[in-house]
């Protein structure tokens, strides 16, 4: 159960993984629409942006983000590997990878997050408006916080396992390169979310 | 309970690898004895082995091998790179 949890791409990659995981993108980028949830980079989750945007917006995050991963991926599997490595199986492993993201926009439906958000913003760097938390608000913003983190922690465990497997890089090779990895994905996808979001605002 | 035994390749006492000393005809009793190398795939553990018989049995396909194993193509696929390096190794280290 654990390694299913943690490695699913020993049973499930290719075609199978990607449409799956696509399916669950489509429907994270639903969720995320109507709680208002944003994943503006990589690793990133975000709630409560003032603007009004469409379905579509939300689903670009999701291909941008899995579309960028899965190049960088692909790139550093011709490049360190010693099999054949398949596009077909990085992006479907890649893709099942971000299931866990599917539970994110969940962590906000009290809006307790982006309220916890604007209280810290306030109190330690005096930026927003004025904002109070009772005890009991402040330790859930903690805990939805925490559960944030995990799903976090989750989905970096994935996508590292889903590198392994649709790769065959192992040891230190493999956890060097995909630290870089995610350094400049998280980097070149913060800029590429903003350029596709400015686009279909536009539109 | 049939015990499985399992083939020694390695010494268990210094890790060197072991040769074959006598062989042993079970229908009449005949031993032959002598200082046989063994044979490459011997140096190899039981699920490789096994895996090897099954991927010929297979005529060589990764896909059907996936579907006997239920495992996915590229995780089939990697052990049979590690199965390939492992016998790149060993016959490196015969030919030294």
């Amino acid at each position: 159960m654990q390694n299913f949890i943690f490695n699913p791409f020993h049973r499930i990659a290719g075609l199978k993984a990607l449409g799956l995981g696509f399916l669950i993108i489509v429907i994270t980028a639903l969720f995320a629409f109507l709680f208002n949830t944003h994943f503006p980079g990589l690793l990133d989750i975000k709630y409560g942006y003032k603007e009004t945007y469409g379905f579509l917006n939300f689903l670009s995050y999701g291909i941008v983000n899995l579309m960028s991963m899965s190049v960088f991926i692909y790139l550093a599997g011709l490049l360190l590997s010693k099999s054949s490595v398949r596009f077909i199986d990085v992006i479907g492993t890649q893709t099942l990878a971000r299931a866990p993201l599917l539970l994110a926009p969940f962590l906000n439906t009290s809006g307790l997050i982006e309220k916890g958000g604007a209280y810290l913003l306030f109190k330690y760097l005096e930026h927003g408006h004025p904002t109070s938390l009772s005890r009991v608000e402040f330790i859930l913003f903690i805990f939805f916080t925490l559960l944030m983190i995990l799903l976090i922690a989750w989905m970096i465990t994935l996508m590292y396992n889903a590198y392994k497997v649709s790769c065959n890089v192992k040891g230190s090779k493999a956890v060097v390169s995909f630290i870089i990895i995610i350094f400049l994905v998280e980097i070149l996808t913060l800029y590429l979310n903003h350029l596709a979001q400015l686009f279909l605002l536009n539109l | 309970m049939e015990v499985k035994q399992k083939f020694p390749v390695l010494c268990p006492s210094c890790e060197e690898k072991l040769k074959v000393k006598t062989l042993q005809c079970d229908s009449c009793n005949t031993s032959v004895n002598g200082h046989f190398e063994m044979a490459l795939l011997c140096s190899l553990n039981i699920e490789e082995q096994d895996f090897i018989i099954h991927f010929v049995k297979q005529s060589g396909s990764l896909k059907e091998m996936s579907k006997h194993l239920n495992l996915s193509y590229p995780s089939v696929r990697n052990i049979l790179d590690d199965i390939i390096e492992k016998i790149k190794n060993i016959q490196t280290l015969k030919e030294l």
